[in-house]
């Protein structure tokens, strides 16, 4: 029976986590709920630059020592710096050292060593599962992380007719929504966070935004947020810059990669690098004009057609 | 007679995208005449949601292209067209008219994004809001209004959620609307 819909909220790595279960009872729910929070609960363990505790931050204040991690650190790291030659160091993980002296997560007080070490001074011993970072390297791999937590937490969740997980705007869907329609996704205005600028319809993919219009605070004067150019080493808008970009992936960790790779980019690279991935997408430009591909507009709805129910 | 106007505004809006598409193949294979290699991609088919576009002066198979504005009962459209190596890269529209979404349109949006419990939305993507940002954002409201069909079973219509509800002024919130409740 899929007419019915229970929905959960918990909050983990400071965002909300939404979820929408489709045909199965309030129990079930409440059972699968708890299982995806253990998993996001065990990701922000691991990788939260925001936690004194985490395996990520032992590894970034070992001070260019060999440190042995876990495989799931290593791995994603390994990623990170794949992502950092295909774009020639545009996104670098090392970008941690930058928030952090920003104040922006750990550690605190840090001030950025010269020269600023990046994603080739990262070491990786496979056989021992060790990495040894430069000393005064700070890595955040936040890009990944995210999405790559949604999907884990999306195979936890088994024998579910339909669901739906939403953390802090990166989507995940399984199967249908209610009666066996489609999920109706909405993109949000970079303007205002009660206002939407399309609706797709979709399911059994992923949907992630990333953007530059929620800004983390001012330094030097200037407003920052938290991606950054690692070429330029600082959070630069420049006219005709992507403020918001969505990509539409089957897996959300590729989503949530690609979208925080179009605005680094920019909108010369980030539109051949998205067409070679055969990625649909949907870039919102700060001078108001919308860019998106043929196949994000087949999946659109049209918003009158919504509002009539 | 909604139904038939909003097939008249349908209507007008495929009849435009076809002719502007019509126009913009013949556009490119100009530019391209010169040049070998696959025909240029036409733009998405038409629907009420797509890009129109319409193109004014070619030069070369790279660049930038405005269309002219085209007049249509439902507002001016006015698109743009990336052109690199003779392929449509990417369509803009720089002006748009009421009907299909646009970041300029934004009391209509508003509108629209208020309604999310009557309008059958299940999610908001947007760059990350965090936990503060929720209790005020539009995915928050949409929990509400999930958690309200959930509980219909029992006749209890009471929200459980204790987040404080977003400010929606009174006429938007569609609070008599039956329509978002479980229908079995």
């Amino acid at each position: 029976m899929t007419t019915k819909e229970e929905n959960r909220v918990f909050h983990s790595m400071g965002i909300p986590v939404h979820i929408t279960f489709v045909g199965i009872s309030k129990e079930e729910a409440d059972k699968y709920t708890e299982r995806a929070e253990k998993v996001f609960r065990a990701y922000d363990e691991k990788f939260s630059r925001f936690k004194e505790t985490s395996e990520l931050h032992r590894l970034n204040t070992n001070k260019g020592n060999w440190c042995k991690v876990s495989i799931d650190l290593f791995q994603v790291l390994k990623k990170c710096v794949t992502l950092a030659r295909e774009t020639d160091g545009v996104f670098d993980p090392s970008v941690g050292g930058i928030l952090a002296s920003y104040g922006y997560g750990l550690p605190k007080d840090f001030s950025l060593p010269s020269p600023l070490p990046t994603y080739r001074t990262i070491e990786f011993d496979d056989r021992e599962l060790s990495i040894r970072l430069a000393e005064g390297q700070i890595l955040e791999p936040a890009s990944i992380v995210k999405g790559l937590a949604i999907d884990k937490a999306g195979e936890e969740i088994v024998g579910v007719p339909g669901f739906m997980i939403n953390a802090g705007g990166d989507i995940l869907t399984r199967g249908p929504f209610k009666n066996g329609t489609l999920w109706n996704i909405a993109i949000q205005d970079p303007r205002d966070p009660r206002a939407i600028v399309s609706i797709i319809s979709a399911r059994d993919t992923s949907v992630a935004t990333s953007g530059i219009y929620q800004t983390h605070g001012e330094k030097d004067g200037k407003k920052w947020h938290h991606l950054i150019d690692m070429k330029k080493g600082e959070a630069s808008y420049e006219s005709g810059d992507i403020v918001s970009a969505t990509v539409i992936a089957p897996t959300c960790e590729q989503a949530d990669t690609e979208a925080s790779l179009a605005i680094l980019l920019g909108i010369d690279q980030a539109i051949p690098r998205l067409k070679r991935l055969n990625l649909p997408y949907f870039l919102i430009l700060d001078d108001g004009r919308i860019v998106k591909d043929a196949k994000f507009t087949t999946l659109e709805l049209p918003l009158n057609k919504v509002e009539i129910m | 007679m909604r139904t038939f106007l909003k097939n008249l505004q349908n209507y007008f809006i495929v009849f435009f995208a076809l002719m502007s598409v019509t126009i913009i193949v013949l556009g490119i294979n100009r530019i391209k005449k010169n040049s070998p290699g696959d025909t240029a991609p036409l733009p998405p088919s038409p629907n009420p949601s797509s890009n129109k576009v319409v193109p004014s002066g070619t030069s070369g198979s790279k660049g930038s292209f405005t269309g002219n504005t085209y007049q249509t009962p439902y507002g001016n459209v006015v698109a743009a067209i990336e052109v690199k190596g003779g392929k449509i890269i990417a369509v803009t529209m720089p002006k748009v008219p009421n009907s299909p979404p646009s970041i300029y349109a934004q009391p209509y949006l508003v509108n629209q994004a208020l309604k999310a419990g009557n309008a059958n939305i299940q999610g908001v993507s947007g760059a990350t809001y965090t936990s503060i940002a929720f209790k005020s954002s539009l995915e928050s409201a949409i929990v509400k209004a999930g958690e309200q069909t959930g509980t219909s079973i029992s006749g209890n219509t009471v929200p459980k959620t204790s987040t404080p509800a977003p400010s929606i002024p009174r006429s938007y919130r569609g609070d008599d609307d039956d329509d978002w409740r479980d229908k079995d």
